[in-house]
C-alpha cells in the first residue's frame, strides 16, 4: 500500500518514567579513587573495592579506605563469598582466592584458556563461576563489542580442587553475574542490553543503556550501565559496508562507540544535538558517554534509576551494589566511588 | 398434403436451426435473403431500467442476434442532456440506424435532422419528435387521447351522475405522448362543457410526483371522477393516492402503457382502472422488424415517415378482464 | 610585504558545471507548488488511457469535438464554484441558476422573439440577478453561504418550475430559428465548438484573475483567512459577494449556451444535481472542499476527469445507474489516494531532499607538530569580552578606532565601543541573520545576512538592502534566483563586493544538512554597486564560506568548507575558475581574513576526524542515518572544538591556535587582528575572545590594510 508505515521492532526502554532522567549520580557523596572497577560486600560487612592493582576495604562511608591487598596486575573482579572467601579476578584472566584478612588460599586456580576475568560469584564455598566476556583486557570492550557479532563470552565454573566446568557459553559480552531467587544465577550482557539465564535464554532486553555488573538486593537487583544506548549506534549496527570500513581502516579508538568519559576530542565526532550553544553542554544533549543505575525488581523491570548526564561527569557506572542499605556504585569516569544512599523505588 | 406437411416440418426445422446457430453465437450466419449482417444500430431509450424500454430492448436483441447487426444501447438515466450528448456521440459513429425515444418534442429535433442529413436512418420510438425522420414505431397517441376522453364523457359526462371533474397527470408537458393526449383529449372535451379538467400537472415520470399531485387535488376535489394518467408507471402512483384515500370505487383511474403483467397487476388491485395498452412487447418486435426494413434500405417513396400504429389493448377492471391481454418479461 | 602569488601554478581546482542526480530532480519537483495536483492529474491521465484501450476511436477529432461542445456548460458552472469556494463560500444554487438561466434565454428567444444578443444579455443578467441574491444575503449581511445558497437552490427551483410549467409547451412548440442562436449552440470556430471557446476564454480569465488580478488575490486571501483578510483591510462582504456575483454571471453563460444547444429544457432534469456535480469535481481536481486556492486549471482537471469517466462508460453502454455506482466507487478511491499523497508529500519531500554524495576531503595537511593533541591549547589565554551579551557573533570587524562590530541571532548588528569593550549596543536591526561583514571605503558596513541577502549599514545605523538575487542557474528545476544563504564577503579594490551563497539548498538552521549532502550547492557571487548588478562568478563550490581579498588586491581566497580547503580566484580573471591555496585542513575553514604579518588567519568551525571523514564517503549510510535516527543524534563533525590556523601569504600553516577541550571559545567562525590582538567570534558562542598576539603589529589594522585608512 501507498505510504504503508514501516513494520517497526519492538521499541525498547526510552529514558522516561522510572528510567526518567535525574541528577543523583552527580549529586551523590563519592570518594577519589585511582581507576576503579570492581566491589564487593564481603561477610563481615565491609566493602572491598579495587584500585588498579590494589584492593582497599573501606569498613564504613565516610571512613578512610585501608589497604586490603595488591597484586602484580590490575583487578578486574571482586567477589565475596558467603563463608568468609574472596574471588580476586586479575586482567589477562587470572583468579585468586583469599581469605578476608587478604591471606592467598591455595588450590584455587583458573584454566588456561580463560581471556578475561570479568565477574565472579561464589556458587558454593567449592566453586566460584568466573564471567569470560572473551575480550582481551587490553581491548575496549565498549568500542568493540557493538561492532562484533561473534558470541565470546561464558561463564566458568571453577573447582577448590582446580577442575573447571563451562556453565554456560555463547552469551555476547558478557559483564555480570548475580545470584537469582531460584538458586542459580543470571548474567548481564553489555551489548545486547539484556539479562540472560545460564542456558543463555534472555530473561529481558530492551534496556536503555549498555550494561556492566548486575548485583543482588533485597527487593531484586541493581545493574550499572556502562553508557545509555544510543539511536545512532542500534543504526550502525546494520550498516554492514560501513562497520566492515571503520573496523578495517581505523584504529578502535576512533570507533564510533559508547565511551567511558564525556570529554571531548578533537579527533572524535559528536552528535549534532551535542553542539555547544553559549558554551554549556545541555544535560539533554545526546552523548556517547553517560552514567546510569538501574534498580530492578525481582522480575528484572526498572523501579528507580539514578543518572549522570550529558553534562554530567559521573558516567561510566562499571560496578554497584548494595552495602548497609546504601547503593554504591562506581563510576570509570571520575574515578569514583558513589554513595547514592538509600535506593530502591522513590517513594 | 403429407408432402406439404413434410416440407413445413423441415422448413421449421432449418429456422431452428438456424435460431439456435445464431443463439450460440456463431458469427456470420444471417437470414436467406437478406444482407444486414455486421451493421450498427445503436438505440438511445430516455432511460433503462424500466419494463418498456427492457421490453424493446428485449425484442430488439433477439432480432440483432437472428441477423447477424450489432445493437448498442447507450443509457442517459433520465438525463436529457446527457441523452442530447449521446445522441452526438452516436452520430458522430455513423451508424446505418439510430433508434431514439424522444423525452420531448423539442430535445433531439435538431439532432434527428442532423442525423438523417449525415445519411443515417433514424427510427422514433413510441414517442416523436417535432422533426420527422425515416421511421416512426409507437402508439397513435391521438387516437389513444380521443378514446380515453370519449370513455371518460361516458362514465362522467352528462348523464352519469358524476361531477365530471378530470385531473389529467402527464408524463412532461413537452413530451410527445402528452401533447398528443391532451390535444386529443381537450377536443372531445371541448364538446363537453361538463367535462372540467381540474389539474393538469407534469408528474416527470415519478409515481411518488404523481402521488403527491393527485392527494392535492383530491383534497381540493373529493368529488373526482376519473384521473387520466399518460403513463401507467407514474400513474400507479395517483392510483395509489386514490386508494389511500378510500376512493377506489369512486375515481376512475384512466392510463397508458405498455402493457406488462405489472400493469395487470395494479388492475387487480384496483390501483389502476383501465389501461389502454399499447403492448410493449408488440412494439419491441414492431421495432425490430422496422430496423430490419430500414437496414435493407426501405423508405417511403415521398421521404416522409414510415409508420407502424401500435394496435391497442384495453385491459379494463371488472367482469371483463383478462390478464392474458399483459406480456410478461 | 605580502609574497607573489603565482597564481598560474597553483592546481586547479575541478568545479562541476552542474549538478545532476535524479534524486535531486524528484525532490526539487515535489517542492513545486503544481505537484499538488498530480494525482487528479493522474487520474486525469489514467482515464485517458483506460478510454483509449476500451474504445474505438473514442478520440476521433469527431467526439472531440462532442465533447468539447456538451462539456462546455459544465465546466463553467465549475469555474464559477471554483471561485466561490476560492472565497470561502459554497453555492449550492448553480444548478437551479442554470436551469433558470437556459429558460430564461429559451423564453427570450422563443416566447419573446428577442435578438440573441439580447437574449444574451438578459440571460446574463437572470444569473447575476441569482448571484446577487446570494452575495447579499451570504456576503453582505454574512449568513451561512450553506444555508443562504440551499435557499436560492429551493426557490430558484420552484420559480423555474413553474415558469416551465407554464411555458414549455408553447416553447417546444416555437418554430423560430436564427442562425447566430444555431451557430452559438452547434456551430464550431477553428474547429472547436462556440461553447467550448467559451469556457476556454472564461478559464483563461479566472486564470488571470487568481493569478494577477488585485480581486482575485482578496477572493483567496478572504477564502484563506476571513479574519486575517479583515485585519488586512481587505473589504470581506463586498469580495464575497463580488465572488457570488461572478460566480451568478457565469452559470448565466453557461445556461445560455445550454438553452442555444439543446433549444429545449426539461422540469424533471436540467440542473438538477448539478452542483453536486460541480461540487465533486472541485473536490477531485482540488483534493478536497479548499478555500482560498484559485487553480482553474485543477479544477477543470477534476472536472474532466469525472466527465470524461461518465460519459465513457455511459457510451460504452452501461446502464445509468450503474455507471453511477462505479462513479461513485472511482471517485472514492481517486480522492483516497489523492488525500494520502497530499498528506505524505512533505514526508516524501523531507526522505528524498537530503541528497548525499560521496566526499572526500583527502588527508589532513602540512599539520605537523600543530596538531590540538601535540600543542597547548592558546586560546584558553584569551580574555573574554561581552561574556553573555552578544548572541552568536558569526563574524567580528573593527573599525580604525578600534570598536568591535557583529551580528546576532537576532538580526541585529551590535557595536561593541573600545577601549574597554563593555558597552555593547545595537547599530542597527536588519532581521535575518547577519552572518560575514566587511567595511567598504566609505566606512559603512557591508553584511551577508542568511534569509535575505547582501545588506549595507552605514555608521548611522541606515539598512539598505543591496541585492536580493542573482541570475537564475541553467538546468535547475527550483527557482535559484534568490540568495539563500549569503555568508561572507570581502570588497576588491574597485568597490566590487565578492560574497558568497553557501548554500542553495538549506536555510541556516540546517546549514548541517549541507554537510550530510556534500555536495557543491554554494556560490560565488558578485555585486557592483556601480551597476546594482548581482553576478554569479562561480556556481556549484562546495559550501564557500570565507571571502578575504589577498593582500596584494588581485587575488580572492574563498573558503569551501566541506572541502576543508581554500580556493584562490584571480580577480583578472574570474571566468578561468577557481585554483587550490590550501587543502588538507584538520578542520571545517569559515572565515579567512588578513594578518598583519602578509598572511592569513583561518578560523576552524569545527574539526575533522577520522571516523566522520569516513563517514562521508558513504552516502547511502548518511541519507539512512537522516531517515532513520532522530536528527539530534546524526553523525557529525566535532563543532564544540575548534581553533585559528595562521598561514603564511602563500599558504603554508604556520600556526595553530587551538582552544582547550571545555574552553570558552569554541566552535570559532571568524576572528580578526586589530593593533596586535586577534578578537574572535563564534557562531554558537555568547561571548568575544581577544588574544594579544606575539610579535605583531601593534600599529596593523583592517582598515588600514584594505583602504589606507589609519583612523
Amino acid at each position: 500500500m501507498l505510504f504503508a508505515p514501516k513494520a517497526k521492532e519492538a521499541p525498547g526502554m526510552t529514558l522516561e518514567g522510572i528510567l526518567g532522567p535525574n541528577d543523583r549520580l552527580d549529586q551523590a557523596p563519592g570518594i577519589r579513587v585511582d581507576s576503579p572497577e570492581a566491589m564487593a560486600v564481603c561477610a563481615d560487612g565491609h566493602l572491598l573495592f579495587s584500585s588498579g592493582k590494589r584492593v582497599h576495604r573501606l569498613r564504613e562511608w565516610g571512613v578512610e579506605p585501608d589497604l586490603w591487598a595488591e597484586f602484580d596486575r590490575p583487578v578486574s573482579a571482586l567477589s565475596c563469598g558467603s563463608d568468609g572467601l574472596v574471588a580476586v579476578g586479575l586482567q589477562g584472566g587470572a583468579l585468586k582466592v583469599l581469605d578476608l584478612a587478604g591471606r592467598p588460599l591455595e588450590g584455587w586456580s583458573a584454566p588456561s584458556d580463560l581471556v578475561s576475568v570479568t565477574d565472579c560469584l561464589f556458587l558454593s564455598k567449592d566453586e566460584i563461576a568466573v564471567v569470560d566476556n572473551g575480550y582481551r583486557d587490553d581491548q575496549n570492550v565498549p568500542s568493540v563489542a557493538p561492532w562484533d557479532e561473534v558470541a565470546r563470552g561464558k561463564v566458568v565454573a571453577i573447582h577448590r580442587s582446580g577442575k573447571s566446568r563451562v556453565v554456560a557459553g555463547g552469551l555476547h559480552c558478557p559483564m555480570g553475574i548475580a545470584p537469582d531467587f531460584a538458586g542459580g544465577f543470571l548474567v548481564s550482557q553489555l551489548e545486547r542490553a539484556s539479562i540472560v539465564d545460564a542456558s543463555g535464554r534472555t530473561l529481558q532486553s530492551g534496556y536503555p543503556g549498555y550494561l556492566g555488573r548486575v548485583r543482588r538486593t533485597d527487593i531484586g537487583y541493581v545493574m550499572a550501565c556502562l553508557s545509555r544506548r544510543d539511536p545512532l549506534i542500534e543504526f550502525l549496527k546494520k550498516e554492514q559496508a560501513f562497520v566492515a570500513d571503520m573496523k578495517a581502516d581505523l584504529d578502535p579508538r576512533y570507533w564510533i562507540s559508547p565511551r567511558a568519559t564525556p570529554e571531548f576530542s578533537h579527533d572524535f565526532p559528536i552528535e549534532l544535538g551535542a553542539a555547544r550553544l553559549f558554551g554549556d553542554i545541555k544535560p539533554w544533549a545526546p552523548s556517547f558517554s553517560y552514567g546510569l543505575v538501574i534498580e530492578l525488581d525481582e522480575k528484572l523491570m526498572p523501579v528507580a534509576s539514578a543518572h549522570s548526564r550529558a553534562n554530567g561527569s559521573r558516567h561510566a557506572i562499571c560496578d554497584v551494589c548494595s552495602w548497609n542499605g546504601d547503593l554504591i556504585a562506581i563510576s570509570r569516569a571520575s574515578g569514583e566511588i558513589l554513595n547514592l544512599g538509600r535506593g530502591s523505588p522513590t517513594p | 398434403m403429407v408432402y406439404k406437411f413434410g416440407n413445413r416440418v423441415r422448413n421449421a426445422a432449418i429456422a431452428l436451426l438456424v435460431g439456435a446457430s445464431v443463439a450460440l453465437g456463431s458469427a456470420g450466419t444471417t437470414s436467406a435473403g437478406t444482407d444486414i449482417a455486421g451493421k450498427k444500430v445503436i438505440f438511445i431509450p430516455i432511460a433503462m431500467g424500466i419494463s418498456l424500454t427492457e421490453g424493446w430492448a428485449r425484442r430488439m436483441k433477439e432480432d440483432a442476434a437472428l441477423h447477424g447487426y450489432t445493437l448498442e444501447i447507450r443509457d442517459p438515466a433520465f438525463s436529457s442532456s446527457a441523452m442530447a450528448e449521446l445522441l452526438a456521440k452516436a452520430i458522430s459513429e455513423k451508424p446505418d440506424v439510430l433508434v431514439v425515444h424522444n423525452p420531448t418534442v423539442q430535445l433531439l429535433a435538431r439532432q434527428i435532422k442532423q442525423a438523417e442529413a449525415a445519411g443515417i436512418k433514424v427510427l422514433q420510438l413510441n414517442l416523436q419528435s417535432n422533426q420527422p425522420s425515416s421511421a416512426f414505431v409507437g402508439a397513435n397517441w391521438t387516437r389513444i387521447g380521443h378514446d380515453v376522453a370519449e370513455d371518460i364523457v361516458k362514465e362522467c359526462g352528462a348523464g352519469s351522475g358524476k361531477s365530471g371533474k378530470v385531473a389529467i397527470i402527464p408524463g412532461q408537458l413537452t413530451a410527445a405522448d402528452s401533447v398528443m393526449l391532451n390535444d386529443a383529449a381537450f377536443k372531445v372535451f371541448k364538446d363537453h362543457p361538463e367535462i372540467q379538467v381540474v389539474s393538469n400537472q407534469a408528474s416527470d415520470w415519478e409515481p411518488e410526483k404523481a402521488r403527491q399531485i393527485t392527494a392535492t387535488v383530491l383534497q381540493q376535489h373529493p368529488d373526482l371522477c376519473a384521473i387520466f394518467g399518460h403513463w401507467d408507471v407514474h400513474t400507479m402512483g395517483a392510483g395509489h393516492a386514490v386508494k389511500d384515500a378510500g376512493l377506489e370505487d369512486k375515481v376512475l383511474v384512466y392510463a397508458t402503457g405498455g402493457g406488462d403483467n405489472v400493469t395487470c397487476k395494479a388492475v387487480e388491485d384496483k390501483i389502476l382502472d383501465r389501461v389502454w395498452s399499447y403492448d410493449a412487447d408488440g412494439q419491441g418486435r414492431d421495432a425490430a422488424t422496422m430496423i430490419d426494413l430500414l437496414l435493407q434500405g426501405a423508405s417511403a417513396k415521398d421521404g416522409s415517415m414510415l409508420s407502424v400504429d401500435s394496435p391497442l389493448k384495453i385491459i379494463k377492471a371488472g367482469p371483463t378482464y383478462d390478464p392474458s391481454l399483459c406480456w410478461k418479461m | 610585504m605580502s609574497a607573489q602569488i603565482d597564481f598560474a601554478s597553483l592546481p586547479k581546482q575541478h568545479v562541476p558545471l552542474w549538478v545532476v542526480s535524479p534524486r535531486r530532480i524528484l525532490a526539487d519537483i515535489l517542492a513545486k507548488g503544481w505537484i499538488e495536483s498530480t494525482i487528479p492529474f493522474l487520474a486525469l491521465l489514467c482515464v485517458l488511457v483506460g478510454i483509449a484501450l476500451t474504445t474505438n476511436d473514442y478520440f476521433s477529432p469527431a467526439n472531440l469535438q462532442n465533447l468539447a461542445q456538451y462539456s462546455a456548460d459544465g465546466g463553467l458552472v465549475v469555474l464559477a464554484l471554483l471561485i466561490v469556494v476560492a472565497a470561502g463560500g459554497i453555492d449550492l444554487s448553480v444548478g437551479s441558476n442554470f436551469a433558470m438561466s437556459a429558460f430564461v434565454a429559451l423564453y427570450c428567444f422563443h416566447i419573446l422573439g428577442l435578438p440573441v444578443p439580447a437574449v444574451l444579455a438578459l440571460t446574463l443578467a437572470a444569473g447575476a440577478a441569482v448571484g446577487i441574491a446570494n452575495g447579499i444575503v451570504a456576503g453582505l449581511l454574512g449568513c451561512g453561504a450553506l444555508l443562504t445558497t440551499l435557499g436560492t437552490m429551493i426557490t430558484v427551483r420552484a420559480l423555474f418550475a413553474l415558469a416551465a410549467q407554464a411555458e414549455l409547451v408553447e416553447i417546444s412548440t416555437s418554430s423560430r430559428t436564427d442562425d447566430l442562436w444555431d451557430w452559438i449552440g452547434f456551430e464550431k470556430f477553428l474547429s472547436v465548438p462556440i461553447g467550448a471557446w467559451c469556457l476556454i476564454t472564461v478559464s483563461v480569465l479566472v486564470f488571470v484573475l487568481f493569478r494577477q488580478l488585485r480581486f482575485g488575490w482578496h477572493i483567496l486571501a478572504v477564502g484563506g483567512n476571513r479574519k486575517a483578510a479583515r485585519h488586512g483591510g481587505i473589504p470581506v462582504r463586498t469580495t464575497v459577494f463580488l465572488a457570488y456575483l461572478l460566480a451568478g454571471l457565469i452559470v448565466g453563460l453557461a445556461g445560455f449556451l445550454f438553452a442555444a444547444r439543446q433549444n429545449s429544457i426539461s422540469v424533471a432534469d436540467t440542473g438538477i444535481g448539478m452542483e453536486f456535480f460541480a461540487l465533486t469535481a472541485l473536490v477531485v481536481g482540488l483534493g478536497g472542499f479548499v478555500p482560498g486556492k484559485g487553480s482553474p486549471v485543477t479544477a477543470l482537471i477534476g472536472f474532466a476527469t469525472i466527465y470524461l469517466l461518465n460519459n465513457a462508460m455511459i457510451n460504452a453502454g452501461y446502464r445509468g445507474d450503474f455507471v453511477q455506482i462505479w462513479m461513485g466507487g472511482i471517485i472514492i478511491l481517486i480522492l483516497t489516494i489523492d488525500v494520502r499523497f497530499r498528506k505524505n508529500r512533505h514526508r516524501l519531500l523531507a526522505s528524498t531532499y537530503l541528497d548525499p554524495v560521496a566526499l572526500d576531503a583527502g588527508s589532513v595537511q602540512g599539520m605537523n607538530g600543530l596538531m590540538p593533541n601535540e600543542m597547548e591549547p592558546k586560546l584558553s589565554a584569551a580574555e573574554i569580552l561581552a561574556s553573555g551579551r552578544v548572541d552568536g557573533p558569526e563574524d567580528v570587524i573593527l573599525d580604525a578606532e578600534g570598536n568591535l562590530y557583529c551580528g546576532n541571532r537576532n538580526g541585529c548588528i551590535l557595536k561593541i565601543a573600545a577601549p574597554a569593550y563593555t558597552d555593547v549596543s545595537v547599530l542597527a536591526k536588519i532581521g535575518g541573520r547577519p552572518l560575514g561583514l566587511a567595511f567598504d571605503r566609505e566606512g559603512r558596513i557591508v553584511t551577508c545576512v542568511a534569509g535575505m541577502g547582501l545588506i549595507r549599514v552605514t555608521m548611522e545605523g541606515a539598512v539598505e538592502l543591496l541585492t536580493d538575487e542573482t541570475s537564475r542557474s541553467l538546468f535547475s528545476v527550483q527557482d535559484d534566483t534568490a540568495i539563500r544563504m549569503a555568508d561572507d564577503l570581502d570588497i576588491g579594490p574597485d568597490g566590487t563586493i565578492y560574497f558568497t551563497d553557501a548554500t542553495k539548498r538549506y536555510d541556516i538552521d540546517n546549514w548541517g544538512l549541507d554537510l550530510l549532502e556534500g555536495r557543491p550547492n554554494g556560490r560565488l557571487l558578485s555585486f557592483d554597486p556601480k551597476t546594482r548588478k548581482t553576478r554569479t562568478v562561480c556556481d556549484n563550490l562546495l559550501f564557500p564560506n570565507g571571502v578575504c581579498l589577498t593582500h596584494d588586491g588581485k587575488h580572492l581566497l574563498v573558503a569551501s568548507t566541506w572541502a576543508c580547503s581554500i580556493l584562490i580566484f584571480d580577480l583578472a580573471r574570474l571566468s578561468d575558475g577557481p585554483r587550490v591555496f590550501l587543502n588538507g585542513l584538520p578542520g571545517y575553514p569559515d572565515n579567512i581574513n588578513r594578518a598583519s604579518d602578509g598572511g592569513y588567519w583561518v578560523a576552524l568551525a569545527g574539526m575533522r576526524n577520522p571516523v566522520f571523514d569516513k563517514v562521508l564517503k558513504h552516502p547511502e549510510l548518511r541519507r539512512r542515518m537522516t531517515r532513520r535516527v532522530p536528527p539530534t543524534n546524526w553523525l557529525f563533525g566535532n563543532l564544540n572544538i575548534g581553533g585559528v590556523l595562521k598561514t603564511d601569504g602563500l599558504g603554508k600553516v604556520v600556526d595553530a591556535l587551538w582552544d582547550a577541550p571545555d574552553g570558552p571559545l569554541y566552535m570559532i567562525t571568524s576572528m580578526r587582528e586589530h593593533e596586535g590582538s586577534l578578537f574572535l567570534g563564534g557562531v554558537t558562542n555568547d561571548k568575544i575572545g581577544r588574544l594579544a598576539l606575539e610579535g605583531a603589529d601593534a600599529r596593523w589594522t583592517g582598515p588600514a590594510s584594505y583602504w589606507g585608512r589609519t583612523g
